[in-house]
């Protein structure tokens, strides 16, 4: 009896293991993030964010902002940005990032999943459903005043839900739809890089172009966030990628 | 006070009776006496040396009558004053001198004047002595960034910094450019450098055509097109060179070779939908054939020299034809015409060399190489501080000069050569003066290997400036205070406080993004990455010295602007003298052409038969 038992969970476990074997490398997730005050009932603010994934390259669509900020990789530890106003068809280059000098960013997963992998293994689990691909893992966690609350897709290496909470804020992250249309998520990328770009380096030359005198009020993400989260769980400003 | 009263006696004379003819009667009794007579007194006074009225000392003679005749002159009673002065010296005494002739300022000074008494008496006065021309571009070198970058360059070798000069602070002539463009009162690049290499100021924004055009409008080219001195160069047979830390076909370097409506056509991806005229990259390697389709009866070899970055303008937008060094997944270049524009140059020139890294740029030999294009970054080449971060390596500027100059003097008919340092420029729009400073060392370097390489008398070596920056110095720092620290006033150890109760820096912007504390970061541009923050920050705690460090300012910008005030020009070799004065800026071009008899020979190749 012991035998078959011990037979079957191999069998069970050999199953969920094997079972998600789908690439997670191409999809888009849109979340909504709502922030409110601690113990309030009413929401104080609302914004919506879309991960856009492909393989060494995502994209972080801040819809209200209409604001798409691509991430790549560009040979070893280091990350090229480009970021697209669609308002505007306009984009601004970065330089390839040098990592080494940045550590907080020295981990692909907080481009691509928005938390780190050590984040998520600095949080205790608290429950697992589902299954094969579709596994989710509840964990919980603490770093000095603020409390988390994380449902994650282990395979899919997408957040669920993510809520924050602070003493004087609450933070919550909403998985509203994911994507898996490949031509269409790639679609996302190529109808951006048919933008006009300018490097970074160039815009104090055109002084006549309207959209780059304008640059100081399109803003950096000042406000909204970014979906960075370091180690600690501390959100980290949008865009700016020295800490 | 010595004083000399004299009395002199009046006499009154009485008048003669005339004789009668009679016995002289008795005398009459005498008259009652008159009233006394009153004396009239002058004083004389010594005068001191320092006297009001005798700087050099002297004698006032005051004189009236003796009123209350107590046989002194009161007050009361000058009626007339008078000066005797003593003249002034019109010589000194050698031992009087001796406190400035002894003084190491004065000695220099003196040595100065003889060196250029020296220099005056030598002056080359032909025409068309410089068999060799060689213009350095430092853009947005203006004189504030020439100043600090002396003093930082000063400080790196240990001295107090103030009393250094750069490589080119030593050459015998000097002046200024006015730089302003035809429609702009404070200027850009492309219609600065237009302005120095064709003697014709034009607007802002275009490249190598005059006033007529119309910004952004291709069809307002044709019939606008100026001659460079580049091109001249070339037509009267010499090698010809283009050289920049820019992308090349950013606007200074394409201001020597290109004839654009827009600066940033720089490929055709860039031009609106439709647009007929050539862009920028392709004018490059089109060099020859179009300068030979514009003006009859010309035969040149094209540009034999050319190094900068940009590759992305030269390449197909498809990974394939990415570079080696290329860090990316995607395609590195931007051209949507298929064209691998880097192919089409070594297929016109078979014993041209095309190299994209440090590797393949020290494998030149320039004894050997007759033509040399080199693109040593998808877009602008590394801040100097940044240089050791790229990824496959790129020459600094100082080497890329030595081995143009080594390659383009292999021809005996001399040569023209354009050195651009493109981004201190870059680091003052991004607020970040370390960087500025440390290109502008650079590039100094690189003016110096000119001078190493040449000789002095057949080459003109002009350097300048399109333009300045709204970079200041300011408040008042003691002697070697650190030039990127904050100020230290004379006979202070702690850092001066403004009214704010708070430290300043003495390097500062007008305009831009402002702060920055980025610590050890070498890449000025860093500083976009995040939102402008002007006015006044709390640096009593922090590093300015850093590299990262960008410096506070007034007025928020998305970046930090051009500025409209004169820019040096400095030149050493035939004609250089002519730069003394305050110019025009395309003034710059006509002292070339007179140096190098640029018109004159082109035009005399033109007619050979």
């Amino acid at each position: 009896m012991k035998t078959v038992l011990f037979i079957f969970l191999l069998f069970f476990v050999h199953t969920a293991v094997a079972e998600c074997k789908k690439d997670f490398s191409t999809l888009g997730a849109k979340y909504s993030i709502a922030h409110s005050k601690a113990h309030a009932k009413q929401t104080k603010s609302k914004e919506h964010l879309t991960l856009w994934r492909l393989p060494k390259r995502v994209g972080h669509e801040h819809v209200e902002q209409k604001r798409f900020i691509e991430w790549m990789q560009a040979g070893t530890q280091k990350i090229r940005k480009t970021d697209y106003f669609d308002a505007n068809k306009r984009g601004i280059e970065y330089y390839p990032e040098d990592l080494e000098e940045h550590e907080a960013q020295s981990d692909w997963s907080i481009y691509s999943q928005f938390i780190t992998e050590e984040f998520i293994a600095s949080l205790s689990p608290v429950n697992t459903v589902g299954k094969g691909c579709n596994t989710l893992v509840s964990y919980q966690g603490s770093k000095q005043n603020a409390k988390f609350e994380l449902t994650w897709f282990p395979h899919k290496k997408i957040i669920q839900s993510f809520t924050i909470l602070t003493p004087t804020l609450v933070t919550e992250w909403k998985l509203e739809k994911l994507h898996s249309d490949q031509t269409m998520i790639k679609q996302q990328f190529a109808q951006r890089s048919q933008y006009q770009l300018t490097d970074y380096a160039d815009i104090g030359d055109n002084e006549s172009d309207p959209f780059l005198l304008s640059m100081i009020n399109l803003g950096f993400v000042k406000h909204g966030s970014s979906g960075f989260y370091n180690a600690q769980g501390e959100a980290m400003d949008g865009g700016h990628h020295h800490h | 006070m010595n004083s000399v009263i004299s009395k002199l006696a009046v006499a009154v004379a009485v008048a003669s009776l005339a004789a009668c003819s009679g016995d002289d009667g008795k005398n009459g009794a005498d008259g009652s006496n008159g009233s006394n007579g009153l004396n009239s007194l002058v004083s004389q006074t010594s005068l001191s040396v320092g006297n009001a009225n005798c700087a050099n000392g002297g004698v006032q003679i005051d004189s009236g009558v003796d009123a209350n005749d107590n046989s002194t002159l009161d007050d009361s009673e000058v009626a007339s004053t008078q000066y005797v002065c003593t003249p002034a010296r019109t010589t000194l005494d050698s031992s009087e001198l001796l406190t400035n002739v002894n003084n190491s300022w004065y000695i220099e000074g003196t040595n100065k004047v003889t060196q250029s008494k020296t220099n005056m008496e030598e002056i080359a006065k032909m025409a068309g002595q410089a068999k060799n021309i060689i213009l350095f571009v430092g853009d947005g070198m203006g004189v504030s960034t020439v100043t600090a970058s002396r003093i930082f360059e000063g400080q790196s070798m240990g001295m107090l910094g103030e009393e250094h000069s750069l490589s080119f602070g030593k050459f015998p002539y000097a002046g200024l450019a006015k730089t302003y463009n035809v429609d702009a009162q404070t200027p850009d690049s492309a219609g600065t450098m237009t302005a120095l290499m064709t003697g014709v100021k034009t607007d802002v924004g275009v490249i190598g055509v005059d006033e007529d055009i119309v910004r952004g409008d291709c069809s307002t080219v044709a019939g606008n097109e100026l001659v460079t001195a580049l091109e001249l160069a070339e037509i009267a047979g010499k090698s010809t060179g283009v050289v920049s830390t820019a992308r090349i076909t950013h606007a200074t370097p394409a201001a020597t070779y290109a004839k654009s409506a827009d600066r940033n056509w720089e490929d055709n991806s860039d031009q609106p939908a439709g647009t007929n005229c050539e862009d920028i990259a392709s004018q490059l390697i089109n060099f020859e054939s179009n300068l030979e389709a514009r003006i009859a009866g010309v035969d040149v070899d094209g540009i034999e020299v050319v190094m900068g970055g940009g590759r992305r303008h030269f390449l197909p937008k498809d990974a394939a034809y990415n570079s080696p060094d290329y860090a990316g997944s995607s395609a590195e270049g931007d051209r949507t015409d298929g064209r691998d524009l880097t192919a089409e140059w070594t297929g016109m020139y078979a014993n041209g060399v095309y190299v994209y890294d440090q590797a393949g740029f020290d494998a030149i030999n320039p004894a050997t190489t007759e033509r040399l294009f080199g693109l040593f970054n998808e877009s602008h080449m590394q801040y100097e501080a940044d240089r050791g971060n790229d990824v496959a390596g790129e020459p600094s500027l100082t080497e890329m000069t030595e081995k143009a100059i080594d390659i383009l003097d292999n021809n005996n008919d001399g040569f023209f050569l354009m050195v651009e340092s493109g981004r201190i420029d870059h680091a003052h729009h991004a607020g970040n003066a370390y960087g500025a400073l440390n290109d502008t060392v650079e590039f100094a370097s690189a003016v110096q290997a000119a001078v190493n390489a040449t000789d002095a008398e057949e080459t003109l070596i002009i350097v300048t400036a399109d333009h300045g920056h709204v970079f200041t110095i300011a408040g008042y720092p003691k002697r070697g205070n650190p030039i990127l620290g904050k100020v230290v006033n004379v006979g202070s150890t702690e850092p001066a406080l403004a009214a704010d109760d708070m430290p300043y820096t003495t390097l500062g912007y007008t305009n831009g993004l402002g702060f920055r504390d980025l610590g050890n970061e070498t890449d000025s541009d860093a500083s976009y990455a995040a939102a402008a923050d002007a006015g006044r920050k709390d640096l009593t705690n922090i590093d300015t010295e850093t590299p990262g460090f960008h410096q506070e300012t007034l007025v928020p910008l998305s970046s930090e602007t051009h500025s409209g005030e004169d820019v040096g020009v400095y030149a050493q070799g035939p004609g250089a003298h002519l730069v003394s004065g305050t110019h025009e800026q395309n003034t710059i071009f006509h002292i070339m052409n007179y140096a190098g008899n640029l018109v004159d020979s082109a035009n005399q190749a033109v007619h050979l038969p």
